[in-house]
């Protein structure tokens, strides 16, 4: 018979919505609606007994780190995990590793803009003078959540990100292939001291050898974007980090973070 | 006379009236206060570890840049739960969450029968939660697992508390189905993708 309530409809009479004609002459419909009564509760009752999930600790971690004051110019906020806001490296530490060359794998550059910036935040002196061992991708890709960073993350470690992003990704407009350097808002973080002043920021302060894997200059949901992918603390994740053009110590500006599968 | 509740907001207040000032600590707290609940809600309705982790991260995110807007009119946990769910919701409807029982790992370890016994009834409730309809299990997760009083689910999903019954309502139809509490009944109707809405909810007053 095709006139009786189906679940839906006794499930409205029990949340308080009018009976219709029907139940009130239909013993069928309305043993329905008794039973369906009993198992709600004990539905109910079910549900209050879900033992409450704990809060994973990576997850507090990317929770911690949202506390940090924001930028005092531009409006970016951090959206970080602990190791970005209680696991920095100390200034001077970090200036010793830099002048040494030890940190991210430094490398003598050749003919990059030496002599453009003998000095830069911080204090730390000489790290435009040498190179950041790091595949450097420069898509112009518009990121706007974590599975597009995931799925672009196998390119960008291979460095081959360029023509196979472009292809499967919307680009900003004027933001595409090799902008002019007074135009480029990305520019200070292709200059090596910008970059890495902005990597002291997300490298952890108590494993030196931990070294970024990738970047790619790109944005972020339509905003100038640095990603950053390094390596995780878990063994198959990797760390993914968008970071806005002002990304420094000093200078949290973090867009977005994702733990992405290792490729 | 005021209830423990109302000192939490009274508090929950101050933390965000202190971070609009500019207090670096605050926000941090507050999130700290509430964190394990918005977790479970975030979990639950979305179901996926890594996609509650990042709905999670992007509402919080979003709530520390919007707290100036923040007016007041709702509790300081309400408002939090709404920036959570909405952000789940909007995350489950774009990308059509493919939707899991949670991890595993991020259960305590078993040990005794009667402890086992109750874990595999939990499981199997989380995965019947976690095939309902988003609008549903979102209700649901508020009221019956969150214990939220029904109006301030409502608040929270921006929808009248009629609509929110009915969502309760039709999710525990459904999930009695499921769990055999309600055997040889009528036949639910069909689940619509998840992430999607239920045509056809009553309580819309």
């Amino acid at each position: 018979m095709t006139g009786h309530l189906d679940l839906d409809a006794l499930a409205d009479v029990l949340a308080g919505e009018p009976a219709s004609d029907h139940l009130a002459g239909c013993d069928a419909c309305q043993a329905d609606l008794d039973a369906l009564q009993v198992a709600s509760a004990q539905v109910t009752t079910d549900l209050a007994a879900l033992p409450a999930p704990a809060l994973p600790d990576d997850v507090a971690a990317r929770l911690a780190g949202l506390g940090t004051p924001p930028v005092a110019s531009g409006g970016t906020v951090t959206t970080l995990p602990a190791r970005r806001t209680t696991r920095w490296l100390p200034a001077a530490a970090a200036a010793v590793l830099l002048l040494g060359g030890a940190a991210f794998g430094l490398t003598r550059l050749g003919g990059h803009d030496a002599g453009s910036s003998s000095t830069s935040a911080g204090g730390v002196k000489g790290a435009d003078t040498a190179e950041i061992d790091v595949v450097r991708n420069s898509t112009g890709t518009d990121y706007t959540d974590r599975a597009a960073l995931a799925a672009a993350v196998p390119q960008l470690l291979a460095g081959s990100a360029g023509a196979a992003l472009s292809m499967q990704a919307p680009t900003t407009p004027g933001r595409g292939a090799a902008p002019k350097p007074a135009a480029d808002p990305l520019a200070r973080l292709r200059d090596n001291a910008g970059l890495a002043e902005c990597l002291l920021a997300l490298l952890p302060a108590d494993d030196p050898s931990v070294r970024p894997l990738a970047l790619d200059y790109a944005s972020f949901k339509g905003a100038p974007a640095m990603v950053v992918v390094l390596p995780s603390s878990l063994p198959r994740k990797l760390d993914v980090f968008v970071v806005g053009p002002g990304c420094s110590r000093a200078n949290d500006s973090t867009l977005f973070y994702a733990s992405v599968d290792k490729p | 006379m005021t209830g423990p509740d109302d000192d939490t907001d009274a508090q929950d207040r101050a933390l965000v009236a202190a971070h609009v000032a500019g207090d670096p600590d605050a926000f941090t707290t507050l999130v700290r206060r509430h964190q394990d609940r918005l977790w479970a809600v975030a979990l639950r309705t979305l179901g996926s570890r890594e996609d509650a982790a990042d709905a999670l991260q992007e509402a919080l995110l979003s709530a520390y840049r919007s707290a100036a807007g923040y007016r007041g009119e709702a509790r300081v946990t309400t408002w939090l739960h709404r920036v959570v769910v909405n952000a789940c919701l909007d995350r489950a409807r774009r990308n059509q969450v493919r939707l899991t029982v949670p991890l595993p790992e991020d259960r305590e370890p078993a040990d005794p029968r009667d402890r086992l016994a109750e874990r595999e009834t939990a499981m199997e409730v989380e995965a019947a939660l976690a095939g309902l309809p988003a609008d549903q299990r979102a209700a649901l997760v508020l009221v019956d697992v969150q214990g939220l009083p029904v109006d301030e689910a409502a608040a929270v999903l921006g929808v009248p508390a009629g609509t929110v019954k009915s969502r309760c309502s039709r999710g525990r139809a459904r999930l009695a189905v499921q769990l055999g509490h309600l055997r040889n009944r009528p036949t639910p109707p069909a689940v619509p993708p998840a992430g999607t809405s239920t045509s056809t909810e009553g309580g819309a007053a």
